[in-house]
């Protein structure tokens, strides 16, 4: 799986591609942490070039998350399309992580 | 043999076949109207399940967010199956079949292992609130149920066979 990495204002954005499910989700959540673990700013996971993500990619964001707040510092989600954004609000996910519509918006909510 | 469609009464069979086989070739040409693929049940083998419905969509102008949503549901299912229909001894198999036909694009998975309908699991009621309230689990089989228009399961002999469906707004 291709995640772009990018440093911003302190801030660190990943861009993922492609899709997250059962095959890459483990993959997904490696190198999520790796990245975030390599620092010690907020995060943000830019989702405008995901298709879809399945169940088994919202069980990594559920460890990426808790990785995050075990060492105190700010996740932010952005650039979800309509549809991707649709199965968030499925899983109530907008309970679990702060959800931004830019990746602006996001970079500013994670410093 | 070869010349005995032209010079002698065609058998019964032999008109038949080619009727059957020249709109085959003519249906190919505009769109597949079905593809089946049957795969080892291991986590590798689902991204030939993807490509397939991928390819299988793009013939048919299925809209990617459509498409999106049928690898999503079929992520799901297939999951399910690698992990649990099968005992680790046994080498199962899992076929996908996808077809379209009026404005539906199908999904029919059928798998050997044991019987098992996904659609009479509880669905469970603990998928809400923040982050240290969450537990991992139960969320596939919801996403399934949401974003298809229909889905059934059916025991037949041997095989389960779980059929997913969307319905595409007409044109």
């Amino acid at each position: 799986m291709d995640i772009r990495e990018v440093d911003q204002d302190g801030v660190l954005i990943l861009e993922p591609s492609g899709n997250i499910d059962s095959t890459n989700a483990k993959q997904f959540a490696t190198r999520i942490i790796e990245a975030i673990q390599a620092r010690q700013c907020g995060v943000v996971i830019d989702f405008q070039k995901i298709r879809y993500v399945s169940s088994a990619g919202f069980r990594s964001l559920l460890i990426i998350g808790k990785s995050m707040e075990d060492s105190n510092r700010k996740l932010i989600l952005c650039g979800m399309g309509a549809e991707v954004r649709r199965v968030f609000d499925f899983a109530r996910f907008d309970e679990v992580f702060v959800i931004c519509s830019s990746r602006e918006d996001g970079t500013a909510q994670a410093k | 043999m070869l010349q005995c469609g032209r010079t002698s009464p065609a058998t019964d069979f032999e008109p038949h076949f080619l009727l059957r086989s020249g709109l085959a070739l003519k249906k190919h040409a505009r769109a597949m109207r079905r593809s089946h693929l049957q795969i080892a049940a291991t986590q590798r083998e689902l991204r030939s399940v993807v490509a397939m419905v991928d390819a299988f969509c793009e013939a048919n102008h299925v809209p990617m967010r459509l498409s999106n949503r049928m690898n999503l549901a079929l992520d799901e299912v297939l999951s399910n199956i690698v992990n649990y229909a099968y005992s680790a001894s046994e080498a199962g198999t899992i076929d996908v079949e996808l077809t379209f036909s009026d404005n539906k694009l199908t999904a029919f998975v059928e798998d050997r292992g044991k019987p098992f309908d996904p659609l009479q699991v509880p669905q469970n009621d603990n998928q809400k609130g923040q982050l240290k309230d969450r537990q991992p689990g139960g969320l596939g089989l919801l996403f399934v149920k949401r974003l298809m228009d229909s889905v059934s399961y059916a025991r037949s002999g041997d095989r389960n066979r779980l059929t997913l469906t969307i319905h595409l707004p007409s044109t």
